[in-house]
Order: C-alpha cells, then sequence, then structure tokens
C-alpha cells in the first residue's frame, strides 16, 4: 500500500460527496474502501484516491424478507455479526469491505454452481466518472426492469463507476455447518474427489483444492445443511472431519507471481500438469483459481499454455507493470469491455 | 357475414385463444417447419384477422390452413378449450365457398371425393382397376413413366385381392348359438377405405361383436361420413351424406365405428348439421373400443405372441377422447406385450388424404412416427384408423422394418 | 419484390423468407396481445452463418431487426415495427453439446426449455429455469428476457444458470461472452450477465452454454387450502421465517382456482378454498421429510383447510398442471388476458394483494392472482374484451395503478416478463432520467444505431413511430381515465 500512502486521498461521507467531488472534474481518481485489494490493481500513479471506508452503514437490514442495503465502505465482519443476529448470511466468500469485495470479486463463487457476489447483488447506487448519481436494479430479490447496469460493478475494480451504497440478498443461516480437510491426496486423487462430490445434488458449501509447493494435495471444505445429511455426507465421501480451513487467496510469494483464472474441474488435471513442480495451486469449487509461480519466466509459460488450453488467465500479483498481463480475450469480448469503459468513463478518470 | 346454418361465427371462437401458445409443441407441422403460421396460434390468428376483415389477400394465408393436419392435437393441449378444428373446418368452407381453389390439382381433388369417394359402388371399381393394373404390372410402369408421382408409388401399399376388398353383407346378423346373447342391438358404421383396404377390419369387427353376444346390422343405405369433404371445405356436400346417415341408421341407438376418423366426424354431425337430428344421431356413435370397453368382453380373444405398441389415432384420442379404452382391450389379449413408445399421440402424417396432398411433409411426419416406434423395438403396431395404418405400414415398409400394423380389433377375435 | 426482400430470399431461399403482408400478420404480437404491429419480413436462419450473413445484409441497408423464439414473451419484446424484419429462431434448435462430468450443455437459441431437460434426464440432470410456458418457450428467450419461473425462489433466474454465449452483434460481428467456466471472464466484467435481460437490445445469442442440475433425491408437493389469502401469505411468511428454502411456493387465488378446474389442466384443488399455496421440497430424502413436518406445521398453524401431498410424480405432476396451466386458463373468463407482473418484498404481500384487490374494485375489472409467494412476485392477471375499448382502458388503468402500487411498497414494475413495449411508460416509476440515460449508454456500447430491437426496455426520445404507438395509447387511455 506504499503507493497509496503518498498519494492525495478524499474522504468521502455519503454518496452526494462522492458526487460532489466527482463534479470537481479531478483529473484521475483511484477508488478506495478498505485498501486491502490495491496490491492486485496497477499503480494508480497520481491519481487522487477516492476513500470510501467511512461509508460503514447498514442502511436497511430486512430478516423476513432476506434482503438488506449496505454502504460499501462496510466490512464484511461487521455486516456478518449484524446477520448473524436473525439467522442470516451473506453466502459467497471474501472479506475485506463490501465495496471492495463487490468490485473486484476475487473468489467467485466457494461451490460448484454455487452463489457468487454477482448472483446477490440486486442493485446498487452509483456514480457516473462526472459526478452524477444514478441507480441501477432493484432492492427486492426478482426485478427484470432496465438493463442490470449494477451487475457490471463486479469484476470492474470500480473503474465503471463508483458504486456508494449495495442492495444484496441474503439467505438463511444453515442450522448446522461442519468444516472437512482431507490431505496428503495426489493430484489425481484430489480431483477425483472434487468430481464425485460436484455429482451430488446437494454439493459442499464450499470446497477447494490447494497444492502444496511439493505437489500433496488437499480438498477442505464444508457442509452445510441439517446435520443428519452434513454427517452423511462426510460419511460418503470419506471427508475427515476438521477446524474451519479456508483460504481466500495463495500467500503472496516474496518474489515470484501470481496468476488467476477461471476452469472446470474437467480441465485441471491438464492445468496442474503444466504447473512446474514447485508452484503452488488454490483452485476454488466455483472454477476461480490462483497459482504462484517462482518467476514472470514460468508465469508467461504457464499463461501461455492456458490460452492454448482455452482457459482464461491472468497476473494477479506481481510486479505493478505485469498487473493484469495474460487474459485471454475474444476480439469481440474486448471491444465491447472498452466500450463500455468509454461509454461510463469517456475521460479515463477512473483508474 | 353468417349464413343461419353457420352459427356461432368462428370468429367469436378464435376469441377463446389468449395466445399462450401451449398447443406450439402439440403440433406436428410446427415441430417440423418451426414456422409461427405453421402453428395453431399462428393459424387461428390468421383466421382471426381473416374474419377481422385484416386480411386482402385470402389465397396468401391458405397454404398455412392446408398445411394443418386437422389432427387436433393443439385442442388436447389448450388451456382455453379453443375449438379449433370446428373454427378451421367454417374458415375452410368459407374459403372454398367464396374463392374456390383453381387448377387440375384442385379439380380432380373435388371431383375424386364427391364422385369417387363418397359412391361406393364406383369406389369398388376403382380397387378392382388398381388391383388389376398391380396383378399385369402396369403400376410399375405407371410409376417409371412418371405418371403417378414417385413418393407416393414408392408409400402406396399394394391392393389386397378381390376376396378380402369384398364388402360385409348388409342386414341383420345375429350371435352364434353357442353364445350367450346379450340382447343389445347395435349398428355398424363400414365407410369408404375401409371395405377396400381392410375388409379383414370389418369381418374381424362383425366376428367380435357376435362373439361376444351382440345383434349386429349393417345398414345397406349408409352412405361416406363425409369428413374429407368437411377438411375440402365442402360441408354442404358432406350435410348430404350426413342426413343420408341419420336417415339410415334412425332404428338403432348405438352405432359402431371402427374408423377413427369416420367416427370423430360422425360424433361432430351436430355441429355439422347444427340441428336436433345430427346432435341425436352423434350422441348414438361409439368407437368400436370405447364401445366393447363399456360393456366388457364376455369372450376371451385368441392368443398373440408379439411385442405391441399402441399408436392413439390423432381422430381417437384428441378428437374422440378416447385413450385408455384400446388399451384396456389389448391388456386382455393372452400373450400380448403392450409396451409403451415416445408420443403415442404424436400424428403419425396420414390425416386423411394429407399424405396425398403433402407429401414431404406427411413424410417428414410419418418418419417421426416410425422412428419412435423402432425405439420401442416392437414387431407388432397397432392403431384403429385406416389412414393411419396405411401410413404407419407403409413407412414402416419404406424404412425396411419388419413390423406388422394391425388394427386393434383383429386382436379381440376369439379362438376360432 | 424490393432488394433487400430478394437478397434474403438469395442467401436462405424462398421458404425461408416470409414476405406476404398477410402471412406475416402471424408474428403481429406475443402473448401481450394489446400492442400489435406486423413485421416488414420474416426470416428462419438456422446457423450462427445464416443470422450474421442476415444481420450483415440489414446494417448495410441500415434496416431494424428483431430476434423472436416461441412468442411466448408478455411484454411484446419480439413484436416488431412495419419495417422491421424478424428473424425467427424456432428452426435453431439443436442441442449442440452436453457434459455430463463438468454439468453444462451448449444449446441453440430455440431449444425449447423442457425439450432440454427431456434432453439430460435419462443422465440424471435437468435445466433449473422453468416458466410457466416452458414447454413451449425457448432457451434464447429466456436468456434475452432473464426468464423467471416457479423454482427461482431456491434456484435463481436464468441470468444465475447461463455461463457463456456467442453473440451476433448488430454490426454482424461475433462476440464470446463469459466461458463454462463461469459467466465472468477474469480481469472482465460480467458481460453474459448483462446481455441476460436485454430484451434483444443487444445482439442475437447464437449459442448458449448453461449450467446443468443434478436431480434431487427427492422431490415432495404439498398444497394446503385456506380460507383466506391473508392465511395464505402468513404460512409463506412461516415457512421462510423457519430457514426452510423450498424449491418453490407458489400461491393461487379462488377465481384462478376455478378458471383451471374448469379447464384441460384441472388439478382436483378445492374450489371453495380463497387460495391454495402450493409448496415444492427437494433435497436428500431424511432432509427433505424433516423439512415437509415443518411446513406441515406451518400450514396447521394458519388453520389450513385441506392439505395434498404427492410423492410420485405422476401426482406431483397433477398438482403442478393448474399452476402451469393457469394463464392460458385464463381464457376461460373473457376474450383478451393482460398478465400483470410485478414485484414487492416478500413481506408485504398481503399489503399489496389487498391493495391490488381494492384497484380491482375501484376499476370494476375482473382479476385473478397467481403469484410466485416466495419472491414476492405477482401476477395479477385481469380479463377483459379488447373489442371494447371502455374496457380495454379500464384495465390498463388498473394495471397502471397496481405496478405503481408494487414501487411504493418497495418492489419492481417486472419480476420475470421484461418491460417490452408494454411497461415503457412505467418504466419512469422506477428510474429517473439519470439512471437511463446510464442504461442507454450501456445499450449503445452493444448497439449504436438502435436498429437491434428498437424501441423495447427503455423509453426513447427517438423512438421510431409504431414503438412510440403504444406508450402514447397508454397515456392517452391513462389521462382519460384518471379524469373524472
Amino acid at each position: 500500500m506504499s503507493a497509496l500512502g503518498t498519494a492525495k486521498t478524499f474522504v468521502a461521507d455519503d454518496t452526494a460527496a462522492v458526487a460532489t467531488f466527482l463534479g470537481t472534474r479531478p483529473a484521475r481518481v483511484r477508488v478506495r474502501s478498505g485498501g486491502s485489494r490495491q496490491l492486485r490493481l496497477p499503480e494508480p500513479g497520481d491519481a487522487t484516491v477516492l476513500d470510501l471506508s467511512r461509508l460503514t452503514a447498514i442502511v436497511r437490514l430486512d430478516g423476513p424478507d432476506q434482503t438488506c442495503t449496505v454502504e460499501c465502505g462496510l466490512p464484511r465482519a461487521d455486516l456478518d455479526a449484524a446477520l448473524a443476529t436473525c439467522g442470516l448470511e451473506l453466502p459467497c466468500p471474501g472479506g475485506g469491505t463490501l465495496g471492495g469485495l463487490f468490485a473486484s470479486d476475487p473468489i467467485g463463487a466457494s461451490t460448484f454452481g454455487g452463489p457468487s457476489p454477482r448472483s446477490l447483488l440486486l442493485g446498487m447506487d452509483a456514480v457516473l466518472a462526472d459526478g452524477t448519481p444514478f441507480k441501477s436494479g432493484a432492492r427486492v430479490v426478482k426485478s427484470v426492469a432496465g438493463f442490470d447496469v449494477h451487475k457490471l460493478l463486479v469484476g470492474s475494480e470500480g473503474r465503471l463507476f463508483v458504486a456508494t451504497r449495495l442492495h444484496l440478498r441474503l439467505k438463511p443461516a444453515p442450522r448446522c455447518v461442519q468444516w472437512f480437510c482431507r490431505t496428503g491426496l495426489d493430484v489425481a486423487a484430489a480431483i477425483d474427489c472434487l468430481r464425485k462430490l460436484q455429482q451430488e445434488p446437494v454439493p459442499p458449501a464450499a470446497v477447494q483444492l490447494v497444492r502444496a509447493p511439493d505437489g500433496s494435495c488437499a480438498v477442505q471444505g464444508r457442509f452445510a445443511g441439517r446435520a443428519a445429511f452434513v454427517a452423511e455426507m462426510l460419511r460418503r465421501h470419506g471427508l475427515p472431519e476438521s477446524a474451519p480451513c479456508w483460504r481466500d487467496h495463495l500467500d503472496p510469494p516474496t518474489h515470484g507471481e501470481v496468476v488467476g483464472g477461471a476452469t472446470l474441474v474437467g480441465a485441471l488435471p491438464v492445468l496442474s500438469s503444466h504447473l512446474p513442480a514447485n508452484a503452488s495451486l488454490l483452485w476454488q469449487g466455483g472454477g476461480r483459481f490462483e497459482a504462484a509461480l517462482p518467476d514472470a519466466i514460468s508465469a508467461d509459460a504457464f499463461l501461455h499454455t492456458c490460452a492454448n488450453g482455452g482457459v482464461s488467465t491472468l497476473v494477479v500479483h506481481g510486479a505493478p507493470e505485469r498487473r493484469g498481463h495474460g487474459t485471454l480475450r475474444d476480439d469481440g469480448h474486448q471491444r465491447l469491455q472498452d466500450g463500455l469503459r468509454r461509454a461510463l468513463d469517456p475521460h479515463g478518470i477512473l483508474v | 357475414m353468417a349464413s343461419s346454418s353457420e352459427s356461432p361465427s368462428p370468429y367469436a371462437r378464435t376469441l377463446d385463444c389468449v395466445h399462450c401458445g401451449l398447443c406450439l409443441p402439440y403440433c406436428p407441422t410446427h415441430q417440423v417447419l418451426g414456422v409461427e403460421a405453421d402453428s395453431p396460434r399462428g393459424r387461428i390468428y390468421l383466421m382471426r384477422a381473416l374474419a377481422e376483415g385484416r386480411v386482402q389477400d385470402p389465397t396468401a394465408i391458405r397454404p398455412f390452413l392446408d398445411r394443418c393436419l386437422d389432427c387436433r392435437a393443439c385442442e388436447t393441449a389448450c388451456p382455453s378449450g379453443v375449438k379449433y378444428g370446428e373454427i378451421l373446418e367454417d374458415t375452410k368452407a368459407r374459403l372454398e365457398r367464396d374463392r374456390p381453389q383453381r387448377g387440375l390439382r384442385a379439380f380432380l381433388v373435388r371431383f375424386l371425393l364427391w364422385h369417387v369417394v363418397a359412391r361406393q359402388r364406383r369406389l369398388r371399381v376403382l380397387f378392382a382397376v388398381l388391383r388389376l393394373l398391380e396383378i399385369t404390372g402396369l403400376r410399375w410402369l405407371a410409376t417409371k413413366l412418371r405418371v403417378v408421382p414417385a413418393a407416393i408409388a414408392k408409400l402406396a401399399p399394394p391392393v389386397p385381392p378381390a376376396i378380402e376388398r369384398s364388402p360385409l353383407p348388409t342386414g341383420e346378423h345375429h350371435p352364434p348359438a353357442t353364445v350367450a346373447r346379450r340382447g343389445e342391438r347395435v349398428a355398424l358404421f363400414t365407410g369408404c377405405i375401409m371395405e377396400p383396404m381392410f375388409g379383414r377390419v370389418h369381418r374381424a369387427t362383425l366376428q367380435v361383436l357376435l362373439a361376444n353376444g351382440f345383434q349386429v346390422v349393417v345398414p345397406a343405405a349408409q352412405r361416406c361420413c363425409g369428413a374429407l369433404l368437411v377438411h375440402a371445405g365442402q360441408p354442404d356436400r358432406a350435410r348430404e351424406l350426413a342426413r343420408a346417415n341419420v336417415r339410415a341408421f334412425a332404428d338403432v341407438d348405438v352405432v359402431l365405428n371402427n374408423s377413427a376418423g369416420c367416427g370423430c366426424a360422425m360424433k361432430e354431425y351436430g355441429h355439422l348439421l347444427g340441428d336436433a337430428d345430427g346432435a341425436a344421431f352423434a350422441a348414438k356413435c361409439r368407437d368400436i373400443s370405447e364401445f366393447l370397453a363399456e360393456r366388457g368382453l364376455s369372450t376371451a380373444p385368441a392368443e398373440c405372441r408379439a411385442r405391441a405398441a399402441y399408436d392413439d389415432p390423432c381422430h381417437l384420442c384428441h378428437g374422440q377422447g378416447v385413450r385408455s379404452q384400446p388399451r384396456q382391450l389389448l391388456a386382455q389379449v393372452p400373450g400380448l406385450e403392450l409396451v409403451a413408445h415416445d408420443k403415442p399421440e404424436d400424428c403419425c402424417g396420414s390425416a386423411g388424404i394429407y399424405n396425398l396432398l403433402q407429401p414431404e411433409l406427411a413424410g417428414e411426419i410419418g418418419r417421426k412416427k416410425i422412428e419412435s416406434l423402432a425405439r420401442a423395438g416392437v414387431d407388432l403396431v397397432l392403431t384403429g384408423n385406416p389412414g393411419c395404418m396405411l401410413q404407419i405400414d407403409s413407412h414402416l415398409r419404406a424404412a425396411g422394418h419388419k413390423v406388422r400394423v394391425r388394427h386393434p380389433i383383429e386382436l379381440l377375435v376369439p379362438p376360432q | 419484390m424490393p432488394r433487400l426482400e430478394s437478397a434474403l430470399v438469395r442467401l436462405l431461399g424462398p421458404q425461408r423468407v416470409l414476405t406476404s403482408p398477410d402471412a406475416l400478420l402471424a408474428w403481429e404480437c406475443d402473448g401481450f396481445t394489446v400492442h400489435k404491429s406486423r413485421p416488414r419480413a420474416v426470416v428462419l436462419p438456422e446457423s450462427t452463418a445464416e443470422v450474421q450473413a442476415v444481420v450483415r445484409l440489414l446494417a448495410d441497408a441500415q434496416v431494424p431487426f428483431v430476434p423472436r423464439g416461441a412468442g411466448t414473451c408478455l411484454s411484446g419484446g419480439p413484436t416488431a415495427g412495419t419495417t422491421a424484419v424478424v428473424l425467427d429462431l424456432s428452426r435453431m434448435r439443436r442441442v449442440l453439446r452436453i457434459e455430463t462430468a463438468d454439468l453444462f450443455a451448449v444449446v441453440e437459441p430455440g431449444v425449447v426449455n423442457a425439450d432440454l431437460t427431456a434432453a439430460v434426464k435419462h443422465l440424471g440432470l435437468h435445466y433449473a429455469p422453468d416458466p410457466s410456458s416452458q414447454t413451449v418457450c425457448t432457451i434464447g428467450g429466456n436468456f434475452a428476457e432473464n426468464s423467471g419461473g416457479p423454482h427461482c425462489f431456491k434456484y435463481g433466474m436464468t441470468q444465475d444458470h447461463v455461463l457463456a454465449a456467442l453473440v451476433v452483434l448488430p454490426d454482424g460481428s461475433l462476440a464470446r461472452l463469459g466461458s463454462p467456466a463461469g459467466s465472468r471472464l477474469p480481469g472482465s466484467v460480467d458481460l453474459t450477465a448483462l446481455f441476460c435481460g436485454s430484451e434483444g437490445t443487444f445482439g442475437i445469442a447464437t449459442e448458449i452454454t448453461v449450467r446443468l442440475c443434478r436431480d434431487q433425491e427427492s422431490v415432495r408437493t404439498l398444497l394446503a387450502s385456506f380460507a383466506t389469502m391473508t392465511a395464505a401469505c402468513r404460512t409463506v411468511g412461516d415457512i421462510v421465517a423457519a430457514g426452510l428454502v423450498p424449491a418453490a411456493l407458489e400461491i393461487l387465488d379462488q377465481a384462478t382456482i376455478r378458471a383451471v378446474e374448469a379447464s384441460v389442466y384441472r388439478a382436483g384443488y378445492p374450489a371453495d378454498a380463497a387460495a391454495v399455496l402450493l409448496v415444492e421440497l427437494d433435497g436428500p430424502t431424511a432432509v427433505v421429510g424433516e423439512e415437509a413436518a415443518e411446513v406441515r406445521a406451518a400450514f396447521a398453524r394458519n388453520g389450513a383447510l385441506r392439505i395434498e401431498e404427492a410423492t410420485d410424480p405422476n401426482e406431483r405432476k397433477r398438482l403442478w398442471k393448474g399452476r402451469k396451466g393457469a394463464f392460458g386458463a385464463m381464457g376461460r373468463l373473457n376474450t383478451d388476458l393482460y398478465v400483470l407482473d410485478g414485484v414487492v418484498p416478500r413481506t408485504r404481500l398481503e399489503e399489496a394483494l389487498a391493495g391490488i384487490t381494492a384497484i380491482g374494485a375501484k376499476h370494476g375489472v375482473l382479476m385473478t392472482n397467481v403469484f410466485h409467494a416466495g419472491d414476492g412476485n405477482l401476477h395479477p392477471n385481469i380479463s377483459y374484451d379488447g373489442r371494447d375499448a371502455a374496457a380495454t382502458a379500464r384495465t390498463i388503468a388498473a394495471g397502471h395503478e397496481i405496478l405503481q402500487l408494487c414501487v411504493d411498497l418497495g418492489g419492481s414494475i417486472s419480476g420475470e416478463h421484461g418491460i417490452g413495449t408494454e411497461k415503457l411508460d412505467h418504466v419512469r416509476m422506477m428510474y429517473d432520467a439519470a439512471d437511463l440515460a446510464v442504461m442507454a449508454k450501456v445499450r449503445a456500447v452493444w448497439n449504436p444505431d438502435d436498429r437491434c430491437n428498437p424501441g423495447k426496455a427503455l423509453p426513447s426520445r427517438s423512438a421510431c413511430a409504431e414503438s412510440a404507438k403504444w406508450p402514447a395509447m397508454t397515456a392517452r387511455i391513462l389521462r382519460d381515465e384518471v379524469r373524472p
């Protein structure tokens, strides 16, 4: 966070302040709420930091309706504590502030076909780069009125508009949760275990594969639901109970790079066969993965192999000029993505 | 615009349709063509527009109506209870009255329907000639010379020998002395094409009825049911036949049919004639399977070792709502294994003379039926309508399957 | 024949290009029959390459076009202006790929929703989103409209089940959105989710990758009848508050029950009940058993009159039959039907229904209610005679007030039917000019000259004449109706 330490900062207290600030036409702006994910973004350079960390209100929490409205600077832990009091949860992984969690969505879903931040985002209040406030979506669990501009927040890294409030869908907290961790597997055995879990009509609530640099693998996660069901699933798949164990990310290597991407279980054997022996891998049940590679050369080789296999990847952690490098993207897709940025932020203010 | 005999107007009945589209997947032509105007919803919409005077050139919508098989599968699917068949038949009649179709083909169809099919004696002569052509090899020659379209020639079945074509004796038939009589007298309708092509079905029907203790009358004055004329948009000529039938069957309480198409048409005489006589006649009509299932078999059928599929004729399942009865009767045949196949209620593409008028589309629809039957792996197909029997049989033969096609009544004949 | 039409015929052959104005009447409207407009032509492409070729021709000629599936949309989405060409995708109906291990399928847009499930049934799989028209409606149409259905409460909308798409953009170029590993490519935003629900205004999806779901071990469907609508709504609240997530929570009111029971979709619902509640539970057998007991307890607590339960597929089909056929069965009540679609927070259901009843009484319209109670997604249906101008005006005025009520209660003007042309006038109840300007900017990225399904989804200042006709008509009707 050293890069941001020296930058000019504007701290906003509410949506109106964000609009007012952007209305002053700053040249370049970097949006930040908790700041925990800034290291995954390119250097902001001379941009002014728009700090949302004081937007921490739970504006509305409708327990019986299972929806809530929160400000973007609200720490996830604070929301979780409030939800626990009414027997609800936000069923997607990730920490930091909610704004950061939704704008970067670094983990996706935690299980096969499970809920992701995108599927839980019902609507938002936001401000365009030129200072115009607008809203999208609704507070209710189902609405198809208008285009889903709010869904563009997810993965935008704050570069399309500045979201200030989010309307979220919540789910009842499960009656029983049991974590499991099966260690000491080779890659083939670990993938076989995942395959079997994937074919369950009710898969685990969270599941991930962790490959250590020594090549040994672990399959870990948790089952949720009624006690008898949870016990039966652990028994059926021979999964030992464990204390809570979950990794959002690989530890950033002291040197080398982390490559992020998405792939199905079916492509995991090929993917892992292309990893250098001493690389570690973290694959989330929703399909997103991270691979830590010892250096930029092996990272490039891995990116290249993935691209040839149709697996979409990019550098998520590395030297600032390398971040975002390597994504495999279709021309039409790239044109649309660039077009959206030009349409919503024509002067390229949000960086 | 409605003449007094044709009320309520077809327009009023098109209004029952709320355009929900639940009929689309049940329509054989929509399944093949994927065209809105070739779906029940689209056709109703066009007929409604015609009635509203919004159609400038009715000949432009005619092909879509002509491609309809009138199988009534859409009526089964319709949550609003739209009487599609009645709307279609009335609309066709109006179109034919206001702008009769021209050209040789239209003339030939009209001529054949009225002057041959509707006159049993001439039809017998025609079949005798066809049989002669076949025996002498002239059919082969005619096909070679392209006098007969190749597709039809390939699918047309051979004409049975004279002994099978001979008509049922008219008048009263009494159960044999060995059988316990039920004391009920029923009439048998013999129709047009059934007799020369499937005389054996008539004989089986008579045999089953007598063996089960019923007294049967075959009125000599009965005529063609008129269904084909109704479908061709000629209800006036059909009414003439219908009135003759009402008279011919005046002294019986039950009129039995072994042809689903005829049975359906006759159950709709009330609508066709628009009077109490027609309605009263319609109320007397029963399909043979419906009647026998209701009364119960008193004499067990002969054994038949076969793996069989029962395929619902459209005019029996959709037109008359008769579905369980034939299956229930067939379940009483010793040795018969009745298996389910996909979509037994889908049309086979026969639809009266549809396979002659729309050979390509009928062929496509027929092939789907054969695929479904082939998947079920049966060696016998049972269906209660002569057109369906011909269509399924010819497509089975064309695809090289050695599967027999029989009318369900043929399996109910007791051991000799 | 004009040049464009000749070019289309050269491309697809005369059988797959329809230009007779009389035949084109059949494409005049979808399930929203209030607004009718006859397209210039209809073409029936059979492949991505053909769609691209047609779209390029239309781009060169600067002619607007409209994609269409089965035409079961209820908001006028596929209704084309008189200058527009309809691309009817019904013939693009191949299932291209089924991946059993990774649980996805790739289909063409004309594949019928229920046909996809039928194609994977033998593998113990199904496609979860199930609009009531699922036996007819196409996956392409579902994707364009972000269709819902009774099972959304647990399984989510179409958007939650589409992973990727191949899209022909309005200039004829191609874009690949998402991947089977996720609808959002890493390092990108979720263009797949954005496209879903764009109502055919962003382009034409010609290949759609959807998630397949494993069939649950056990499914139990319970039906309870109640003496009051309030009791039925409270039961729903109790079930949800207990932390249960049933696969479906559906309510039908008395008028709907009676119409359904008179139709071929009769399901044996008790005709004397004020409301029936249909609850479907699915999951592992033991879990479903426990949940069923809790649901029954909630029924009893709220004074259910009669409880039925289906455990075998045939019984289950029977209980669902009435719900799925409800819309069509309304045809028995009058000549025309206006199916409304609004959402309120589930906790405001009772209030909303009371308000809707009052609005119906005020305008003297015949109204029935059938709705996805778990999602707070209401479907008030108004049966009327479209030939009676006054009745039509009352219908539209009542609809307008109902949607305003939904918005006032914190809800939405559409849960699953979309805006189409039907609700162009209502969009402003939810969004102001700035919100709509952002949406228009987003659309312009995909569809810069607004030739792809013009005049839909967003009210537009420069709408072409024919698409402006309908909102203008609503406005006039509302003015006249509101005037004392």
